[in-house]
Protein backbone atom coordinates (compact mmCIF):
# COMPACT_ATOMS: atom_id res chain seq x y z
CA UNK A 1 0.00 0.00 0.00
CA UNK A 2 1.06 3.42 -0.82
CA UNK A 3 1.91 5.60 2.19
CA UNK A 4 1.22 8.39 0.32
CA UNK A 5 -1.96 8.06 -1.22
CA UNK A 6 -2.88 6.97 2.13
CA UNK A 7 -1.41 10.49 3.40
CA UNK A 8 -3.06 12.30 1.03
CA UNK A 9 -6.55 10.33 1.42
CA UNK A 10 -5.92 11.11 5.40
CA UNK A 11 -4.93 14.75 4.65
CA UNK A 12 -8.26 15.74 2.69
CA UNK A 13 -10.66 14.52 5.23
CA UNK A 14 -9.14 16.18 7.99
CA UNK A 15 -9.30 19.49 5.64
CA UNK A 16 -12.70 18.75 4.74
CA UNK A 17 -14.01 17.38 8.11
CA UNK A 18 -16.50 20.24 9.05
CA UNK A 19 -17.56 19.85 6.03
CA UNK A 20 -18.51 16.35 6.08
CA UNK A 21 -19.97 16.82 9.99
CA UNK A 22 -22.25 19.95 8.76
CA UNK A 23 -23.26 17.69 5.98
CA UNK A 24 -23.83 13.93 8.33
CA UNK A 25 -25.64 16.40 10.93
CA UNK A 26 -28.08 17.84 8.27
CA UNK A 27 -28.36 14.08 6.85
CA UNK A 28 -29.57 12.86 10.49
CA UNK A 29 -32.09 15.88 11.00
CA UNK A 30 -33.31 14.70 7.80
CA UNK A 31 -33.57 11.17 8.89
CA UNK A 32 -36.42 12.24 12.36
CA UNK A 33 -33.57 11.79 14.27
CA UNK A 34 -33.99 14.55 15.41
CA UNK A 35 -37.38 13.63 17.51
CA UNK A 36 -34.77 11.40 19.96
CA UNK A 37 -32.06 13.39 19.77
CA UNK A 38 -31.91 17.21 20.95
CA UNK A 39 -29.92 19.32 17.97
CA UNK A 40 -26.79 19.93 20.62
CA UNK A 41 -26.73 15.60 21.54
CA UNK A 42 -26.54 15.25 17.50
CA UNK A 43 -23.72 17.53 17.32
CA UNK A 44 -21.78 16.37 20.14
CA UNK A 45 -22.38 12.94 18.94
CA UNK A 46 -21.53 13.78 15.50
CA UNK A 47 -18.12 15.69 16.54
CA UNK A 48 -17.08 12.80 18.22
CA UNK A 49 -17.49 10.19 15.79
CA UNK A 50 -15.71 11.63 12.90
CA UNK A 51 -13.19 13.08 15.63
CA UNK A 52 -12.54 8.64 16.17
CA UNK A 53 -12.72 8.44 12.58
CA UNK A 54 -9.88 11.23 11.94
CA UNK A 55 -7.85 9.20 14.83
CA UNK A 56 -8.75 5.69 12.91
CA UNK A 57 -7.28 7.02 9.96
CA UNK A 58 -4.29 7.72 10.63
CA UNK A 59 -3.52 5.24 12.41
CA UNK A 60 -1.05 2.53 11.15
CA UNK A 61 -1.24 -0.54 13.24
CA UNK A 62 -3.31 -3.76 13.26
CA UNK A 63 -6.78 -2.25 13.78
CA UNK A 64 -7.84 -5.29 16.18
CA UNK A 65 -4.94 -4.84 18.90
CA UNK A 66 -5.30 -3.10 22.07
CA UNK A 67 -2.94 -0.33 21.84
CA UNK A 68 -3.45 2.80 23.84
CA UNK A 69 -4.71 5.40 20.69
CA UNK A 70 -7.40 3.11 19.74
CA UNK A 71 -8.33 2.36 23.16
CA UNK A 72 -9.01 5.70 23.19
CA UNK A 73 -11.18 6.01 19.85
CA UNK A 74 -12.84 2.79 21.39
CA UNK A 75 -13.69 4.49 24.91
CA UNK A 76 -15.14 7.53 22.96
CA UNK A 77 -17.74 4.97 20.71
CA UNK A 78 -18.61 3.23 24.28
CA UNK A 79 -19.22 6.73 25.38
CA UNK A 80 -21.78 7.43 22.12
CA UNK A 81 -23.70 4.10 22.78
CA UNK A 82 -24.07 4.74 26.34
CA UNK A 83 -26.24 8.31 25.14
CA UNK A 84 -28.00 6.00 22.94
CA UNK A 85 -29.33 3.54 25.38
CA UNK A 86 -29.92 6.26 28.13
CA UNK A 87 -31.53 8.60 25.09
CA UNK A 88 -33.70 5.15 24.53
CA UNK A 89 -32.55 4.52 21.12
CA UNK A 90 -33.56 1.92 19.45
CA UNK A 91 -30.89 -0.30 17.83
CA UNK A 92 -32.52 0.74 14.00
CA UNK A 93 -32.17 4.31 15.21
CA UNK A 94 -27.81 3.80 16.34
CA UNK A 95 -27.34 1.61 12.72
CA UNK A 96 -29.37 5.07 10.69
CA UNK A 97 -27.32 7.28 12.86
CA UNK A 98 -23.84 5.70 12.25
CA UNK A 99 -23.73 3.98 8.75
CA UNK A 100 -25.09 7.17 7.22
CA UNK A 101 -21.92 8.68 7.56
CA UNK A 102 -20.45 6.32 5.33
CA UNK A 103 -21.80 7.50 1.99
CA UNK A 104 -21.02 11.11 2.92
CA UNK A 105 -17.17 10.69 3.41
CA UNK A 106 -17.37 7.74 0.41
CA UNK A 107 -18.67 10.48 -1.70
CA UNK A 108 -15.75 12.83 -0.89
CA UNK A 109 -13.18 10.69 -2.00
CA UNK A 110 -14.71 10.65 -5.65
CA UNK A 111 -13.92 13.88 -5.56
CA UNK A 112 -10.36 13.74 -4.76
CA UNK A 113 -7.48 13.71 -7.74
CA UNK A 114 -5.92 9.95 -7.52
CA UNK A 115 -3.50 9.03 -10.15
CA UNK A 116 -5.61 6.21 -11.12
CA UNK A 117 -8.41 3.95 -10.15
CA UNK A 118 -6.35 1.37 -8.25
CA UNK A 119 -5.21 3.96 -5.62
CA UNK A 120 -9.12 5.48 -5.80
CA UNK A 121 -10.13 1.46 -5.24
CA UNK A 122 -7.91 0.66 -2.33
CA UNK A 123 -8.46 3.86 -0.53
CA UNK A 124 -12.63 3.73 -0.92
CA UNK A 125 -12.05 -0.28 0.65
CA UNK A 126 -9.82 1.23 3.36
CA UNK A 127 -11.51 4.24 4.13
CA UNK A 128 -14.95 1.56 3.70
CA UNK A 129 -13.24 -1.04 6.60
CA UNK A 130 -12.63 1.74 9.05
CA UNK A 131 -16.03 3.05 8.84
CA UNK A 132 -17.69 -0.50 9.48
CA UNK A 133 -15.60 -0.98 12.28
CA UNK A 134 -16.77 1.69 13.56
CA UNK A 135 -20.27 1.56 13.04
CA UNK A 136 -20.23 -2.15 14.41
CA UNK A 137 -18.02 -1.54 17.53
CA UNK A 138 -20.48 1.03 18.29
CA UNK A 139 -23.47 -0.84 18.17
CA UNK A 140 -21.69 -3.97 19.74
CA UNK A 141 -21.14 -1.16 23.04
CA UNK A 142 -24.56 -0.41 22.37
CA UNK A 143 -26.00 -3.65 23.21
CA UNK A 144 -23.82 -4.53 26.08
CA UNK A 145 -24.94 -1.40 27.59
CA UNK A 146 -28.36 -1.79 27.24
CA UNK A 147 -28.30 -5.35 28.66
CA UNK A 148 -26.63 -4.20 31.89
CA UNK A 149 -29.04 -1.44 32.30
CA UNK A 150 -31.92 -4.14 31.54
CA UNK A 151 -29.95 -6.02 34.37
CA UNK A 152 -29.69 -3.07 36.64
CA UNK A 153 -33.52 -2.27 36.48
CA UNK A 154 -34.49 -6.08 36.84
CA UNK A 155 -32.04 -5.60 40.18
CA UNK A 156 -34.33 -2.68 41.11
CA UNK A 157 -37.44 -4.22 40.23
CA UNK A 158 -36.37 -7.30 42.28
CA UNK A 159 -35.70 -5.68 45.66
CA UNK A 160 -38.71 -3.96 45.93
CA UNK A 161 -40.98 -6.89 44.65
CA UNK A 162 -40.97 -8.67 48.28
CA UNK A 163 -41.30 -6.21 51.13
CA UNK A 164 -41.92 -8.13 54.63
CA UNK A 165 -44.25 -5.70 56.48
CA UNK A 166 -44.91 -5.96 60.31
CA UNK A 167 -48.35 -5.34 60.36
CA UNK A 168 -49.42 -6.62 63.80
CA UNK A 169 -47.40 -7.17 67.01
CA UNK A 170 -46.10 -10.69 65.97
CA UNK A 171 -47.96 -10.62 62.40
CA UNK A 172 -45.65 -10.16 59.12
CA UNK A 173 -46.93 -9.85 56.08
CA UNK A 174 -45.22 -10.14 52.03
CA UNK A 175 -47.00 -9.06 49.32
CA UNK A 176 -44.92 -10.93 46.63
CA UNK A 177 -45.36 -9.26 42.94
CA UNK A 178 -44.55 -10.03 39.66
CA UNK A 179 -43.60 -13.90 38.06
CA UNK A 180 -42.30 -15.92 40.76
CA UNK A 181 -39.26 -18.17 40.00
CA UNK A 182 -37.74 -20.97 42.41
CA UNK A 183 -35.01 -18.66 42.67
CA UNK A 184 -36.97 -15.43 44.28
CA UNK A 185 -38.89 -17.78 46.17
CA UNK A 186 -35.72 -19.07 47.66
CA UNK A 187 -34.48 -15.75 48.26
CA UNK A 188 -38.41 -14.42 50.27
CA UNK A 189 -37.95 -17.22 52.26
CA UNK A 190 -34.75 -16.57 53.90
CA UNK A 191 -35.35 -13.28 54.23
CA UNK A 192 -38.84 -14.24 55.72
CA UNK A 193 -37.65 -17.02 57.90
CA UNK A 194 -34.97 -14.47 59.18
CA UNK A 195 -37.16 -11.52 59.88
CA UNK A 196 -40.02 -14.51 61.77
CA UNK A 197 -36.83 -14.85 64.28
CA UNK A 198 -35.53 -11.43 64.29
CA UNK A 199 -39.18 -10.19 65.44
CA UNK A 200 -40.80 -13.50 67.71
CA UNK A 201 -43.09 -13.36 64.95
CA UNK A 202 -45.91 -16.21 65.15
CA UNK A 203 -47.74 -15.53 62.02
CA UNK A 204 -46.69 -14.93 58.60
CA UNK A 205 -48.62 -14.18 55.85
CA UNK A 206 -47.92 -14.22 52.14
CA UNK A 207 -49.96 -12.89 49.54
CA UNK A 208 -49.90 -14.01 45.59
CA UNK A 209 -52.76 -12.06 44.64
CA UNK A 210 -50.72 -10.05 42.17
CA UNK A 211 -48.88 -13.71 41.08
CA UNK A 212 -50.40 -14.22 37.64
CA UNK A 213 -49.60 -18.46 37.77
CA UNK A 214 -47.45 -20.87 39.59
CA UNK A 215 -46.07 -23.96 38.86
CA UNK A 216 -44.79 -27.24 40.53
CA UNK A 217 -41.95 -25.77 41.37
CA UNK A 218 -43.24 -22.40 42.98
CA UNK A 219 -45.71 -24.26 44.93
CA UNK A 220 -43.56 -27.25 46.64
CA UNK A 221 -41.34 -23.91 46.97
CA UNK A 222 -43.95 -22.01 48.95
CA UNK A 223 -45.10 -25.61 50.78
CA UNK A 224 -41.51 -26.02 51.82
CA UNK A 225 -41.49 -22.01 53.54
CA UNK A 226 -44.31 -23.19 55.30
CA UNK A 227 -42.73 -26.07 56.69
CA UNK A 228 -39.74 -24.17 57.50
CA UNK A 229 -41.51 -21.85 58.99
CA UNK A 230 -43.33 -24.34 61.30
CA UNK A 231 -39.95 -25.25 62.58
CA UNK A 232 -39.49 -22.04 63.66
CA UNK A 233 -42.70 -22.70 66.01
CA UNK A 234 -44.40 -19.84 63.47
CA UNK A 235 -47.44 -20.74 60.84
CA UNK A 236 -47.43 -19.31 57.39
CA UNK A 237 -51.09 -18.54 56.12
CA UNK A 238 -51.21 -17.99 52.35
CA UNK A 239 -53.72 -15.47 51.15
CA UNK A 240 -54.80 -13.90 47.63
CA UNK A 241 -55.09 -17.66 45.95
CA UNK A 242 -57.23 -16.99 42.39
CA UNK A 243 -59.74 -19.50 41.00
CA UNK A 244 -57.03 -20.22 38.26
CA UNK A 245 -53.78 -20.91 40.91
CA UNK A 246 -56.35 -22.87 43.27
CA UNK A 247 -57.22 -25.12 40.21
CA UNK A 248 -53.29 -25.60 39.51
CA UNK A 249 -52.68 -26.35 42.92
CA UNK A 250 -54.89 -29.14 42.44
CA UNK A 251 -54.46 -30.37 39.30
CA UNK A 252 -50.66 -30.30 39.92
CA UNK A 253 -51.05 -32.65 42.93
CA UNK A 254 -49.21 -30.31 45.15
CA UNK A 255 -50.37 -31.39 49.08
CA UNK A 256 -51.60 -28.42 50.86
CA UNK A 257 -52.87 -30.36 53.84
CA UNK A 258 -51.84 -28.73 56.84
CA UNK A 259 -51.25 -25.22 55.67
CA UNK A 260 -54.01 -22.71 55.74
CA UNK A 261 -54.59 -20.53 52.49
CA UNK A 262 -57.21 -18.04 52.35
CA UNK A 263 -58.99 -16.01 49.14
CA UNK A 264 -58.21 -12.95 50.07
CA UNK A 265 -55.58 -11.23 53.06
CA UNK A 266 -58.47 -9.75 55.04
CA UNK A 267 -59.44 -12.82 55.88
CA UNK A 268 -55.71 -13.73 56.76
CA UNK A 269 -55.22 -10.96 58.92
CA UNK A 270 -58.01 -12.32 60.72
CA UNK A 271 -57.26 -15.49 61.34
CA UNK A 272 -53.67 -14.38 62.52
CA UNK A 273 -55.16 -12.38 64.60
CA UNK A 274 -56.79 -14.99 66.18
CA UNK A 275 -53.97 -16.53 66.27
CA UNK A 276 -51.66 -14.84 68.20
CA UNK A 277 -54.12 -14.49 70.80
CA UNK A 278 -56.99 -11.44 69.83
CA UNK A 279 -59.77 -11.24 69.00
CA UNK A 280 -61.47 -8.97 66.36
CA UNK A 281 -65.07 -8.04 66.76
CA UNK A 282 -67.95 -6.20 65.15
CA UNK A 283 -69.44 -3.44 67.76
CA UNK A 284 -72.67 -2.62 66.86
CA UNK A 285 -74.34 0.28 68.63
CA UNK B 1 -71.59 -20.29 29.99
CA UNK B 2 -72.79 -21.18 33.11
CA UNK B 3 -75.40 -23.51 33.04
CA UNK B 4 -75.21 -24.69 36.75
CA UNK B 5 -77.83 -22.52 38.92
CA UNK B 6 -76.55 -21.07 41.82
CA UNK B 7 -77.95 -19.06 44.83
CA UNK B 8 -75.92 -17.56 47.09
CA UNK B 9 -77.41 -16.73 50.51
CA UNK B 10 -75.30 -15.49 53.77
CA UNK B 11 -72.34 -16.02 52.40
CA UNK B 12 -73.06 -19.68 51.60
CA UNK B 13 -73.69 -21.08 48.03
CA UNK B 14 -75.94 -23.24 47.14
CA UNK B 15 -74.95 -25.21 44.08
CA UNK B 16 -77.53 -27.73 42.07
CA UNK B 17 -75.70 -30.25 40.37
CA UNK B 18 -78.84 -31.66 38.03
CA UNK B 19 -79.48 -33.77 34.15
CA UNK B 20 -76.56 -34.87 32.57
CA UNK B 21 -73.42 -33.21 32.94
CA UNK B 22 -70.70 -34.21 30.32
CA UNK B 23 -66.76 -33.32 30.90
CA UNK B 24 -67.21 -29.94 29.36
CA UNK B 25 -69.89 -28.85 31.62
CA UNK B 26 -68.06 -30.36 34.58
CA UNK B 27 -65.00 -27.76 34.06
CA UNK B 28 -67.07 -25.07 33.57
CA UNK B 29 -69.36 -25.34 36.63
CA UNK B 30 -65.75 -26.46 38.22
CA UNK B 31 -64.36 -22.63 36.92
CA UNK B 32 -68.05 -20.96 37.92
CA UNK B 33 -68.32 -21.99 41.54
CA UNK B 34 -64.67 -21.21 42.15
CA UNK B 35 -65.18 -17.55 40.30
CA UNK B 36 -68.43 -16.84 42.44
CA UNK B 37 -66.36 -17.50 45.60
CA UNK B 38 -63.73 -15.40 44.58
CA UNK B 39 -66.23 -11.76 43.24
CA UNK B 40 -68.55 -12.76 46.43
CA UNK B 41 -66.53 -13.45 49.47
CA UNK B 42 -68.74 -16.49 49.84
CA UNK B 43 -67.46 -18.39 52.87
CA UNK B 44 -69.35 -21.94 52.39
CA UNK B 45 -70.73 -24.15 49.20
CA UNK B 46 -73.68 -26.72 49.09
CA UNK B 47 -73.39 -29.16 46.31
CA UNK B 48 -76.59 -30.87 45.99
CA UNK B 49 -76.20 -33.78 43.85
CA UNK B 50 -79.65 -35.20 44.52
CA UNK B 51 -80.99 -34.27 41.07
CA UNK B 52 -78.38 -36.12 39.43
CA UNK B 53 -78.86 -38.99 36.90
CA UNK B 54 -75.35 -40.24 37.01
CA UNK B 55 -72.04 -39.42 38.58
CA UNK B 56 -68.92 -41.80 36.10
CA UNK B 57 -65.81 -41.53 37.54
CA UNK B 58 -64.72 -38.24 36.00
CA UNK B 59 -67.40 -36.30 37.57
CA UNK B 60 -66.46 -38.12 40.46
CA UNK B 61 -63.08 -36.66 40.33
CA UNK B 62 -64.05 -33.28 39.12
CA UNK B 63 -66.16 -32.96 42.42
CA UNK B 64 -63.76 -33.90 44.34
CA UNK B 65 -61.05 -31.71 43.00
CA UNK B 66 -63.62 -28.64 43.04
CA UNK B 67 -63.84 -29.50 47.33
CA UNK B 68 -60.43 -29.08 47.63
CA UNK B 69 -59.88 -25.90 45.34
CA UNK B 70 -62.56 -24.67 47.14
CA UNK B 71 -60.67 -25.47 50.15
CA UNK B 72 -57.71 -23.29 48.99
CA UNK B 73 -60.13 -20.60 48.80
CA UNK B 74 -60.60 -20.22 52.28
CA UNK B 75 -63.91 -21.64 51.98
CA UNK B 76 -65.82 -24.87 52.67
CA UNK B 77 -67.42 -27.82 50.48
CA UNK B 78 -70.35 -29.75 51.55
CA UNK B 79 -71.96 -31.97 49.54
CA UNK B 80 -75.55 -33.20 49.87
CA UNK B 81 -77.86 -35.33 48.39
CA UNK B 82 -76.05 -38.31 47.89
CA UNK B 83 -78.31 -41.38 46.82
CA UNK B 84 -77.56 -44.92 47.81
CA UNK B 85 -76.90 -46.70 44.70
CA UNK B 86 -74.47 -43.11 43.95
CA UNK B 87 -72.37 -43.98 46.84
CA UNK B 88 -72.04 -47.71 46.02
CA UNK B 89 -70.76 -46.53 42.63
CA UNK B 90 -68.08 -44.23 44.17
CA UNK B 91 -67.13 -46.90 46.23
CA UNK B 92 -66.76 -49.09 43.16
CA UNK B 93 -64.85 -46.47 41.48
CA UNK B 94 -62.71 -45.83 43.86
CA UNK B 95 -63.45 -42.64 44.66
CA UNK B 96 -63.55 -41.48 48.19
CA UNK B 97 -64.46 -37.83 48.09
CA UNK B 98 -61.27 -36.53 50.04
CA UNK B 99 -62.01 -32.67 50.99
CA UNK B 100 -65.65 -33.13 50.87
CA UNK B 101 -67.81 -33.20 53.96
CA UNK B 102 -70.90 -35.17 53.21
CA UNK B 103 -74.16 -34.40 54.46
CA UNK B 104 -77.04 -36.69 54.68
CA UNK B 105 -79.66 -33.88 53.81
CA UNK B 106 -79.51 -30.06 52.92
CA UNK B 107 -80.86 -29.12 56.40
CA UNK B 108 -77.90 -30.77 58.39
CA UNK B 109 -75.57 -29.14 55.36
CA UNK B 110 -76.70 -25.92 55.61
CA UNK B 111 -75.99 -26.13 59.76
CA UNK B 112 -72.28 -27.14 59.13
CA UNK B 113 -71.84 -24.62 56.60
CA UNK B 114 -73.79 -21.82 58.58
CA UNK B 115 -71.36 -22.44 61.82
CA UNK B 116 -68.55 -22.34 59.67
CA UNK B 117 -69.37 -19.27 58.32
CA UNK B 118 -70.01 -17.77 61.81
CA UNK B 119 -66.27 -18.74 63.14
CA UNK B 120 -65.15 -16.81 59.91
CA UNK B 121 -66.90 -13.64 60.56
CA UNK B 122 -67.05 -11.06 62.96
CA UNK B 123 -68.89 -11.53 65.93
CA UNK B 124 -70.85 -8.25 67.38
CA UNK B 125 -70.89 -6.87 70.13
CA UNK B 126 -72.26 -3.41 71.58
CA UNK B 127 -70.58 -1.04 72.73
CA UNK B 128 -71.65 -0.44 76.30
CA UNK B 129 -71.33 -4.43 76.76
CA UNK B 130 -67.76 -3.57 76.55
CA UNK B 131 -67.79 -1.58 79.16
Amino acid sequence: MNNSIISKTNEILFQLKDDITGIWIETIQKKSLNKVLTESEIVSLCNKIIHTFIMQIEYKGEFFSKTPELSDANKILDDCSKVAVTKGLTLMEVSTFIFSLKNIILDQLGKIDYADYISLSKEFIRISEILDRIGMYTIDMYVKNREQMIARQQQIMDDISAPIIQVWERILAIPLVGTLDSKRIQIVMEKLLDKIASTSSKVAIIDITSIPSVDTQVANQLLKTARATKLLGAELIITGISPEIAQTMVHLGVDITGIKTRAVMADGIKLAMEMTGFKVVRLVK
Amino acid sequence: MNSVPMFLINKILLVSLQGEINDNMALSFQKSILDKIYETGAKGVLLNISQLDIIDSYLGRIISETARMIQLLGAKAVLTGMKPYVAVTLEELGLNMQGVEIAMNADIGVKILEDYVKASDFEEISAEDLE
